[in-house]
């Protein structure tokens, strides 16, 4: 284990819980399906199982593929500078792309390192951020065309049990992915990539991660993703739930870093025209979008200046 | 109808509530029913079974308020998905207002005197068997859309319409029985007529928030099953 980077992952593991919070306790909080004690469990059971289960996929998904064996100095500059754009962005209530912030202050540091990047990899990265948002959307079309043609039928009291298992089945498939592909690519950048010292540090971090969420997380950050921009019932939360989350999976599963706002944003376009919905509020979109296009280059260049050589 | 049994062990307190909500508007239905019958029994003079439906309207109105409140704090604590929670609320509300309209329009018959002939002419007219009938009829629909709540979207939504319509027919009652009110050549006494056009716009309102009920209720589709 890189042990000086230890505190600094810490640090990134509170405010990305701090940063998710709506999306791990959020909407079920909101929706009043689970109280505040249950939802943490929900949460809390989502990034832990995620983080054992499918995290040690992501320990090389940085340092180790995107470019080989990086110096502590750079990765401690891709963790103070991930931490910087989160605090700052979610102070700011704007949407904060977590894997782009990580993968543009990694590739930044490791240019100015001079080290080889994996144009490959680094090219199937970002052409999966393009791509995620649109499988989602289409992922979450499909969804809820599903889900509604099968409460449709149901009684007022199933209907009602749908929705709430389906909000925190939603919620913790969210949590499963988080804690899989984004504390799984944090643990592994900080203990170099070593599998059993990375799980068991990704479990800590998951840990952090939750008092993140719970001491500072009220959910403004879900405001300007999904309260301001469109409207959704409870099958539409769960078709845009689930097929963010499906998305980031896949992700994972190709050690790709993924961040799920991108894909919420896809699977909210697919989840609203699934019902023909038109109103759909661009300002909050254009920013998020332009968010996410900005952040990984002004991370890459901050990286590449603020790295000692 | 499709019914989930998975879902059974975390809707035990919504399925309870459901059926409490019909047992809720049997008793309404009843107060409604004795309203009818405590007007028929004024037009025959039958000042027995007036007073005695007077007596189980009270009795009605007040054992509604008494479920509505028990049902309303089991609700807020928690029953039903947040989104329609609050509908669910607002639907016992609209339904409560029902006995309430019933027992406001029978205090304005229930009386120590008499009602003048005037009075009684009217209420024995065929106007207001029509009245009071789709005023029944209006919260028979409200019923049968309740029951509806076993069995999904479609046939809740293909129950609304009755509700409306039985609303819509009072009303054309209601106007038919103000002009006779009105344009009467008898000249009859102005308190009558003070009184009798309270009766009918509050007895109107049985039906209005029957109608009120089935839209709460469509916001409940609208919200839950998009």
């Amino acid at each position: 284990m890189i042990e000086p980077l230890l505190p600094l992952a810490g640090i990134l593991a509170f405010v990305f819980g701090w940063n998710n919070s709506s999306f791990l306790i959020g909407n079920m909080r909101a929706s009043g399906t689970l109280g505040a004690r249950a939802a943490v469990l929900v949460s809390v059971v989502g990034l832990l199982v995620g983080t054992l289960v499918e995290g040690p996929r992501m320990l090389r998904g940085l340092d180790g593929s995107l470019a080989a064996a990086s110096p502590e100095t750079g990765l401690a500059t891709t963790f103070a500078l991930s931490i910087a754009f989160t605090v700052g962005l979610t102070l700011l209530k704007l949407p904060a792309s977590f894997s782009g912030i990580m993968v543009g202050s990694f590739v930044g540091a490791a240019t100015a390192l001079g080290l080889a990047v994996s144009t490959n990899q680094l090219i199937l990265i970002v052409s999966f951020w393009f791509i995620g948002p649109v499988v989602a959307a289409l992922a979450a079309f499909l969804l809820r065309k599903a889900a509604s043609r099968i409460v449709s039928g149901l009684s007022l009291v199933g209907m009602d049990s749908f929705s709430r298992v389906g909000v925190i089945g939603g919620s913790l498939a969210v949590a499963f992915v988080l804690g899989a592909n984004n504390i799984g690519l944090m643990a592994g950048t900080a203990s170099g990539g070593d599998a059993a010292e990375g799980t068991a540090t990704a479990a800590l971090l998951a840990a952090v991660a939750v008092v993140g969420t719970v001491a500072f997380g009220k959910g403004r950050v879900s405001d300007t993703i999904g309260d301001r921009m469109l409207s959704l019932s409870p099958q539409g939360v769960f078709a845009v739930f689930a097929g963010a989350a499906s998305t980031v999976l896949v992700g994972t599963l190709l050690q790709v870093p993924m961040s799920i706002g991108e894909s919420v944003l896809g699977g909210m376009f697919g989840a609203a025209y699934s019902q023909r919905t038109t109103l759909i509020n661009r300002r909050v979109a254009s920013i998020s979008i332009g968010m996410w296009l900005v952040t990984p280059l002004m991370a890459f260049a901050l990286g590449f200046l603020l790295t000692p050589r | 109808m499709v019914k989930l049994s998975p879902f059974a062990l975390i809707n035990k307190r919504e399925s309870r509530i459901v059926e409490e909500i019909k047992g809720y508007f049997k008793i309404i239905q009843r107060t409604v029913d004795s309203f009818v019958g405590m007007v028929k029994a004024i037009g025959e003079g039958n000042d027995t079974e007036a007073k005695r439906s007077f007596q189980a309207i009270l009795d009605g109105e007040k054992e509604a308020d008494a479920v509505h409140r028990a049902m309303s704090m089991e609700i807020a604590e928690g029953a039903f998905f947040g989104g329609i929670r609050e509908d669910v609320l607002n639907l016992l509300e609209t339904m409560d207002s029902i006995p309430d309209s019933a027992k406001d329009a029978a205090r304005f018959l229930e009386s120590e005197e008499r009602l003048d002939d005037f009075a009684l002419s009217l209420l024995r007219s065929d106007e207001i068997e029509g009245f009071i009938s789709n005023l029944q009829l209006a919260v028979a629909a409200l019923g049968e859309l309740i029951a509806a709540f076993d069995l999904g979207k479609k046939e809740m939504l293909q129950r609304l319409p009755p509700v409306e319509d039985r609303e819509e027919d009072a009303d054309t009652f209601n106007d038919e029985l103000l002009k006779r009110l009105f344009n009467s050549s008898s000249n009859p006494n102005p308190i009558t007529v003070i009184q009798m056009r309270d009766f009918l716009s509050v007895a109107d309102d049985i039906a209005d928030y029957a109608e009120d009920s089935s839209d709460v209720i469509l916001v409940l589709v609208a919200k839950g099953y998009d």
